[in-house]
This record gives C-alpha cells, structure tokens and sequence, in this order.
C-alpha cells in the first residue's frame, strides 16, 4: 500500500509504476494496469515488478534516473511482447526509503503502424513506377490513335472545325474544311471563315452566347445556327453542329460539320427541272387546246400592258398588273419558265406604284417598257425553243378546230333555215359547240398539286360535281384563266398544312370541290360555279383590323377579299399574297355581266361563288381573237 | 412538367392557330387557358390575371403578329418585375431563325415552329418546365 498519494499519475495516458526498494510496486495508474493486462487493484499490492514482466535492460534501476530508452519487455504471464519506452526516477520518501518512479510508454502500436506505412509506402513508389510507365504506354498509344485519327479525319469528306464559345476556331481541323470552306480555320473565328456579313456577325455572336449558356436545349439551338455556307464557286455546303461538354456537363466548344451536297443538289434541280419540262408535255398533250390558248394570250396581254402604259398620267396599274399577274399564273401552270419569270419582272417594276410607294415616274415607264419588251422577246425564244415540240403536238390544229367551229356554226346556221326543230339544233349545238366544264378547269389539278407540294400541304385533286355541265368554254376563258388566284389561294391561304389539320381532326389530305350548276334568273339560264375547300375559312376580323369603324357585318367584311391589294399577309408568297388574285376572278365575272361573292365558315372552309350567264355561241371574230 | 392546373395564355393573331393550341392544351390535360389576339392584349390580360386567384404561370405567343411582335411582348413581359419568371414559349416559323436567337437571348423558355404536332407540344413544354425547375 503506498502511503504517499500518487494519485496526480492517474490521469496520465503514459503507463507510471512506483517501485519500493525492493522494486514492489506500491502505485500504478489504469495505463500501467492496462499495459500489464491486469488491474491496479491486482498489481499494487507491493510485489517485484518482475514477477509481472521481463524487461531486456535491468540496468535502469540505479541511483540515477534514466532518460526514456527502448526496452523490449514481455508479460510474464504469457502472451504479449513488445517494445516499450521506459524512464526511471530514483527518489527517497518522507521515511528516508529509496523507491523507484518507471515511466513506460507503448511503442508497440506505433512500430506496428510504422511498418504498415512502410510497406503501404513501397507500394505506393512501387505503383508511381508502374504508373508512370502506363502513362508513357497510353500516350504512345494516343499518340498513334492521334495519328490515325488525323488520318481518318483529313481522308474525310466532310469539314470539321471545332469553336469556342468566343468563336475562334482550335487548331484542331479535317483538311476538307480548306477546300469545302475555302480557308483554314486554324485561330480564325468561325465567323471569318463562314464569311459572314456584320448583320450575320451579329446575329452569330448572339447565336453562340445562347448556345454555349444554354439558354436553350443544345438541340434547339442548333437549329437556329447558320445552315450553309455561301460558297464562291456556287458549291452548296450544309452546315451541322454538335457539343463538346466538360466533366461538368457545361458546353466547351462546337463542332461545325460542314457537307459539300453539290452534286446531290444539281441532281435534285436537274430532276426538277427534267419534271417541269415534262409536266410541261403532258399538259401539252392533255389540254392542248389550253396550252394553244395561253399561247396565244399571249400577244393580247403584251399589246393591252403596253396601251396601259401610253398615257403615263392615268397609267391604270391595277388592270396591267392584274394582267400580269394572271400570266405569270398561267406561265406556271404550264411550265412555262421564261413567260413566268419575264411576267413576275415586270409586275416587281410596278409594285411600288401599286403599294402607293411611288408613282408612275419617267423612269419606272421606262423599265416598265423595258420589262415588257423583255417579257415579249422571252415568249418568242419560249415558242422558238419549243417550235419542234409544238409542231409535233400539232399545236397548229387549234386554229383549225376554231374554223371547223365555224363551218359547225355555219352548218346549225343553215339547219335554222331549214326548219329543223329548236330540240334538234340545241342537242346539237350541246353536242357539237359546248364543251365541259372539266375539260377546261382539269388542269388546275396540276396547279394544286404543284401549289402543295411547295407549302408542304397536302390535297386530293379536284372533285368535280356537274363537271359535264356543257358550255360555250370560248366565252368563259378569261373567267377560267383567272380562277388560277382561286385555285391557288385554296390551297395557299385556305388549307392548313398536314398537322394541323390532323390536330383540328380533319383528314390530312384537303378536299377542293369545284360544284357547277345551270339556274333560272330573271327568265335566263345562268351558270354557277362555286369552289369549296374544307379549310381554316377567312378571318373576319383579321380583315377588319384593316377596316376600323366599320359597321359591316362578317359576311360583308369578308367580301374584301376581292378589293385591289387586300392581303392580310406581310410577306409576298411565290403563290398568293400579292393582294391581285380574287380581284381579277371578280373583275372577270363582273365582265361577263355576273358577280362573285365568298361564304366562309371557320375552321370548316371557304367558298367562292362565281355566278354568270349561259352566253350563246360566240361569233367567229370573238373566236379568232 | 407543368401542373394541369396552370392557367396558360395563348397569343396569336390567327383565330384557328389559336384554337388549335388551345384544343391542344386542353388535350394535355390542361383546363385553364385564355386566348388574346395580339400582344397588347395579352399583356393586359397577364396584368388583370396577376389580381386574380390563378395568375397565368405559362404563355404560349405567336412571334409574328401585327403590331407588337411576340418578341417585343417577350421582352415587356421579361423587364416587368412581376412577370420575368413566367415560362414563354416563342411560336414560330422556319424563316424567323434571327429573331428566334433575339428571343433565346431576351430569356424565352422555348420555342415551336409551325406547323408542329401534339407531341412537339408536349416535348416543349416539359423542357420549358425543366428550365424554370432545374
């Protein structure tokens, strides 16, 4: 038992035993108790320290206090051995007896952890040497991938570039894009080498600062970057592109692919163009008589636009224009490129006017002479090109069946005389002089079809209800010609494209029906013709907006679709909107001494009433016009 | 994507675009939609709708109408404190792509160009909604 209070060591995380002179222990604290695998309560009861544990160096219990010192130990008891740091402290109590303070430290943990480290250590510098030699593998093998890569890249066809969100282009690029692009791209920014106009150069820079933020989907966006490249040798280079993120999802930089499509695209205008001529002999061959009366409408329309123009104070732009207009319609039906380009000049000279942007100044008489000088010597070299074509189509016939007519016309004449019953001459008049309606509106089922395929809409051909309705198709012509605008505004302004069509419920095919009938007015046969779509129908009050204050009614407003330069269009299209179209179908009627009116339903479609009388046989000099 | 509930704002100058979306929208599911016919109106629509127990919380503008464009109605409705979070979706055609960038630029949420199915619809709406809950 000790009698003097030790109990400060208690605490202490390092092992303290109290030795008597005979090297008792008197004292230990819980670490000394825990390094022995004992208790204090065991181990202080004043037995040699050696009966507990053998420790290597005996010599530290001396009358000199030893500084710490490694000492291996083991436990007498068996088991557990080590090394240990032991201090000894000789001292003499207040009875004058020498003892012994040993203080012990276990190293044994920390050797164990030291020689853990060590090995963890050569294997970590053996992994370094390992590593560093798997570095200088991969990058042999990038190195060659590199250059096969750089191999695959400039045999391809197509350019690839790749841009920063500052827009300049890295070093990193296929040889194609030298000769697709027509310049290295190497450090240049990507608007340089696209060859862009400020106004472009503005756009593009915004372009990519939404891109690269992503301020929208990646694939929404690139939709709206440049889509071709204006090459200078009139190549055709389509451009594509793609992203490069970071490990963070956010986009680096773009890859530009740019594809020379040349050849795919002189084979498409190639095809068009072998299409057109053909549509074009088609037409010839199934409505002869039409194409043989464009023809020769021709000269008509030139000597009518030019005796417009003679007295330039009241220069009657509507009627040339209209004029114009519905040649540039024909032209187009039939192919007739010159005549359709030459018209569609002609009307540009005089649109300012029109618009009420100018007025009919010396030198717009003098271009507007000059388009029309053009417009002839066009339809010449478009009769010359196609003399042999024509010939051999018998275009020549149709003078002859107009004289046949006559000696038709001649004949019934001279039946009349003879007292033939009026039942007789008028079946043979039906029979012999009047012709159906279809065979002189069928080909606008070309008109259609063309007008649809362009706007990416879609349309059954014509149906025709009471198309064997017989008339004196002579007196209509003018009529039939301008039903051109009223064919093409069904399918332009009229029918919705596919989808949303599919999306209103209806059939994705629009449905033209052009309906004629014969009725009594005023104890006279008349003829009504009426053309329905099952389109989107006339916004009334789009129309409005253009008429402010009116007290009209839908159904009278809507009757503005035949003024002079009405289109609720901003935009020119190549088919209508040019505000001409229905006013020339009135124009026409009205000449016959009829009138057209629209009905309109929306969302269910629209109708064109065209309602005239049955004139009699025209005479022979009407005829040859 | 949006809730069915969010009353949507459909501007168009066209009465049948303007139909076809609503009936669109309605066949998504959703049941509160209000029309205007040009972006004055729209924007006092917006205004009077922001008093009211459902303020509009998505609209769906035509680009190109007469008088204000659906680009300057984005940006009016982008400067106003009170309504520069509501999703805009820019409806377009094939031909507007500057003004389409103008639009990426001033904030819109998303575009759909003309002529566009219900599924275009749909795949735009739930990318607008991604964008305002990321």
């Amino acid at each position: 038992m000790s009698e003097v209070d030790y109990s400060y060591f208690d605490a202490l995380v390092d092992s303290v035993f109290v030795l008597n002179k005979d090297k008792g222990i008197s004292y230990c604290n819980e670490s000394a108790a825990k390094l022995f695998e004992s208790s204090v309560r065991r181990l202080s009861k004043g037995r040699p320290l050696s009966e507990y544990a053998k420790f290597a160096n005996e010599n530290l219990f001396t009358a000199d206090a030893h500084p710490m010192q490694e000492v291996q130990f083991e436990l007498v008891a068996g088991g557990k051995s080590g090394k240990v740091q032991m201090a000894t402290q000789p001292f003499v109590n207040s009875k004058g007896e020498a003892g012994w303070i040993a203080v012990i430290r276990d190293v044994t943990l920390e050797e164990a952890l030291h020689a853990k480290h060590h090995k963890q250590l050569q294997e970590l510098e053996a992994y370094s040497k390992n590593l560093e030699q798997m570095v200088q593998e991969r990058t042999a093998q990038v190195q060659k991938a590199n250059i096969m890569l750089a191999a695959i890249m400039n045999s391809l066809g197509q350019g690839f570039l790749v841009f920063d969100r500052d827009g300049t282009c890295s070093d990193f690029y296929t040889k194609a894009c030298e000769d697709i692009l027509e310049s290295s791209p190497a450090q240049k920014k990507i608007w340089d080498v696209l060859k862009l106009n400020p106004n472009e150069i503005e756009t593009f820079k915004m372009w990519t600062q939404a891109t690269f933020a992503e301020q929208l989907p990646f694939d929404s966006m690139k939709d709206l970057g440049p889509s071709a490249y204006k090459h200078s040798q009139d190549r055709h280079v389509r451009l594509d592109y793609f992203p490069i993120r970071a490990e963070d999802n956010k986009i680096v930089n773009v890859v530009q692919v740019a594809t020379d499509w040349t050849n795919e695209y002189l084979a498409q205008q190639a095809l068009e163009k072998e299409k057109k001529y053909a549509r074009m002999i088609i037409k010839l061959v199934t409505s002869k008589r039409q194409f043989a009366s464009f023809l020769e409408s021709v000269p008509a329309v030139l000597r009518e636009c030019r005796k417009l123009a003679l007295d330039s104070q009241h220069f009657d732009y509507e009627t040339s224009f209209r004029l114009l207009h519905t040649l540039e319609g024909e032209a187009g039906i039939y192919s007739a490129l010159r005549i359709w380009q030459a018209s569609r000049q002609a009307q540009e000279v005089i649109e300012p006017v029109k618009r009420g942007e100018a007025t009919f100044t010396p030198e717009i008489h003098s271009k507007y002479t000059q388009a029309i000088n053009h417009l002839e010597a066009e339809y010449k070299a478009f009769l010359q090109e196609n003399a042999e074509l024509f010939e051999l189509a018998g275009m020549g016939g149709s003078q002859k069946v107009e004289l046949e007519k006559v000696h038709v016309s001649n004949v019934i004449h001279h039946l009349k005389s003879k007292a033939v019953s009026t039942d007789t001459i008028h079946y043979l008049e039906d029979e012999l002089m009047r012709e159906t309606v279809i065979s002189s509106l069928n080909h606008y089922n070309d008109v259609i079809s063309d007008v649809a395929a362009r706007l990416s809409k879609k349309v059954y051909p014509i149906e025709f209800v009471g198309g064997d309705l017989r008339l004196f198709t002579e007196n209509y012509q003018n009529l039939f010609s301008s039903l051109v605008h009223a064919f093409r505004n069904a399918v332009d302004h009229g029918l919705e494209g596919p989808e949303d069509r599919e999306m209103m419920g209806k059939d994705p095919s629009g449905r033209l029906v052009f309906k004629s009938e014969f009725f009594e007015l005023n104890n006279r046969r008349w003829v009504r013709f009426a053309l329905s779509d099952d389109g989107q129908g006339i916004d009334a009050s789009r129309i409005r907006t253009k008429f402010a204050g009116s007290t009209e009614s839908d159904d009278e407003i809507i009757q503005h679709v035949f003024d002079p330069g009405l289109t609720t269009r901003t935009v020119v299209g190549e088919f209508s909107g040019r505000g001409v179209g229905l006013n020339a179908v009135k124009a026409e009627a009205e000449a016959l001494g009829g009138r057209a009116i629209v009905k309109t339903e929306i969302g269910k479609g629209s109708q064109l009433i065209v309602e005239v009388p049955d004139l009699g046989f025209p005479n022979s000099q009407k005829l040859s016009a | 994507m949006f809730p069915k509930e969010t009353n949507i704002l459909v501007v168009d100058d066209s009465i049948n675009i303007r139909q076809i979306i609503v009936d669109n929208l309605k066949r998504l599911g959703f049941v509160k939609v209000e029309t205007a016919g040009d972006a004055n109106d729209a924007y006092a629509k917006l205004v009077s709708s922001s008093k009211g127990p459902a303020p509009v919380s998505l609209i769906l503008s035509d680009l190109n109408m007469p008088g204000p464009s659906g680009l300057d109605f984005l940006k009016q409705v982008r400067d106003s404190e009170k309504f520069k979070e509501v999703p805009f979706i820019m409806i377009t055609t094939e031909s507007e792509k500057q003004a389409v960038i103008q639009a990426a630029v001033s904030g819109v949420s998303g575009y759909i160009v003309k002529p566009f199915n219900l599924d275009t619809l749909t795949k735009r709406l739930q990318e607008a909604w991604k964008k305002h809950n990321p």
